[in-house]
């Protein structure tokens, strides 16, 4: 078969929606757009762990302080599903590490917001975990099995990161003047960073025409982010509460939330390095690597005298 | 300093009495530690019984199209049990190829020729697999407690214990009605 024979019969498997496996042929292309998408998504899955870890000895009582250590420990999971689900593909997980703690690999600029109060550990359980499961549960159907696999896993877990939020932010908007105060703040706070969640508008990104075409995405950016302010922006208010956006009105004819202009150019300072806490978070992520260098060495040591019949 | 890791296939068995399934793939140093991530990697929540991990190039993997160029050397090899896994069907699922039973053979190529006589009547079929017992690294039956119980036992990790539809349902109604 002719390489392009070999495409024609790779896009019609994706048309048919057969998942494609790691032993089966795909354009260099392919790969090279997974390993991308999935180690971005293994990086702020690990990343994402930062921002709420730094509540957990904060948390108000025994109950909360459970869910959040699992919450926090799940991300952690799921960024090992998909570094695994990437080296499936031939990356290989040391290097992709590398790139992150290197500054070159981009992550979820989302977590480069700081934590300022306890509601935020509510507020970013519903909006932030609740953008990211909209873009998770379309790419539980993406072309490439193991990365859908892996999705399919994590959506299972994340609809309970995004429920305990929402019941923490339910409660605090039928509380003490104050918690409804400090709700407010936080939501300010998150609001548009969550909707920036989302990406580029479709007219800008550059990749979404070849990962909707080979069944990576089934949605674009500005479809998941418009189903995302449909259903937030109503419940939010439901609550007494308000979205930081004096622009945003309800469209009859469209039956649709209308956002006003996103500020493109915070984006684009805190996607370069110079958000609140770029920097915070890869010292973190390099002293959490250096830590760890002594038991790679030993696993690997380990695993070296055993191979030569050193070790029983 | 850069690591060479050996690719892992992993099999997860829900329960004592359903089939091993091959479920993804673990990179590591060692089969202990393949299994250690098999388990981090695939069973932190679901139910699970048992875990297989065998290093790739310990696998013959075989579509339906390149069966037809199996060669069976002759070989001095003695016999051992090789497991069959096969995939039938080509929809979407959690899973890949499912472990069907077990053939006696002195090579991989041997083992496969001879999964094909005895498991005849599968249909469907459009992958075959094959490995020798040997290859195989599982948990301990006495580890079960330790690496999948505590997944099933944390109430709290179970979306359905958070209240947000009927509070939400009737915050939105009082506002409707007020």
């Amino acid at each position: 078969m002719t390489e392009e024979q070999k495409l024609q019969e790779f896009e019609e498997r994706i048309a048919r929606g057969e998942k494609i496996e790691p032993g089966d042929w795909m354009p260099e292309r392919y790969r090279k757009q997974l390993i991308r998408m999935i180690s971005q998504h293994a990086h702020s899955e690990i990343v994402g762990m930062l921002p709420e870890g730094a509540w957990i000895t904060k948390a108000p009582n025994l109950r909360r302080k459970m869910i959040l250590i699992s919450k926090v420990q799940d991300e952690a999971g799921h960024g090992q599903y998909l570094y695994h689900a990437a080296e499936s593909l031939g990356a290989k997980r040391e290097d992709l590490i590398q790139a992150l703690l290197d500054g070159r690999a981009k992550y979820a600029s989302v977590f480069n917001y700081p934590s300022l109060t306890w509601a935020d550990m509510g507020v970013i359980g519903w909006l932030v975990d609740g953008a990211a499961i909209k873009n998770q549960t379309m790419l539980a159907r993406a072309s490439y099995g193991p990365y859908s696999r892996a999705m399919v896993r994590i959506c299972a877990e994340e609809g309970f990161h995004m429920k305990q939020g929402k019941e923490m932010c339910i409660r605090y908007a039928q509380g003490t003047p104050k918690q409804r105060e400090m709700l407010q703040d936080a939501i300010n706070r998150w609001w548009w960073p969550s909707v920036m969640m989302f990406g580029l508008h479709d007219s800008e990104s550059t990749n979404s025409a070849e990962l909707l075409k080979w069944g990576i995405k089934t949605k674009t950016n500005d479809e998941l982010r418009q189903e995302f302010v449909n259903e937030l922006v109503p419940e939010i208010h439901a609550l007494g509460l308000t979205v930081p956006d004096k622009d945003i009105y309800f469209d009859e004819e469209s039956q649709n939330w209308v956002y006003g202009p996103i500020d493109w150019d915070e984006f684009w300072q805190v996607v370069r390095g110079n958000g609140p806490c770029n920097e915070e978070r890869l010292a973190a992520r390099r002293q959490a690597h250096e830590d760890g260098a002594w038991v790679r060495e030993a696993i690997h040591a380990y695993a070296d005298k055993k191979a030569q019949g050193l070790v029983a | 300093m850069a690591y060479e890791d050996t690719k892992f296939e992993v099999f997860k068995q829900d329960k004592e009495d359903r089939p091993h399934e091959a479920v993804g793939t673990v990179h590591a140093p060692d089969e202990e530690i393949a299994l250690q991530h098999a388990r981090d990697v695939f069973a932190r929540r679901p139910d699970c019984h048992n875990l297989w991990v065998i290093a790739e190039k310990d696998i013959l993997k075989r579509t339906i199209q390149e069966i037809d160029q199996l060669i069976v050397n002759d070989s001095d090899a003695p016999e051992q049990t090789y497991l069959v896994c096969v995939k039938t069907g080509k929809r979407r699922a959690m899973t890949y190829v499912k472990h069907i039973g077990e053939v006696t053979a002195n090579s991989h190529e041997a083992a496969l020729k001879e999964a094909l006589h005895k498991f005849n009547h599968k249909k469907n079929v459009y992958v075959w697999w094959v490995f020798p017992q040997t290859a195989v690294t599982q948990n301990d039956d006495e580890d079960i407690d330790i690496l999948f119980t505590p997944g099933l036992q944390k109430a709290y990790r179970q979306p359905n214990q958070y209240h947000t539809v009927m509070p939400m349902r009737r915050i939105v109604h009082e506002e409707e009605t007020a």
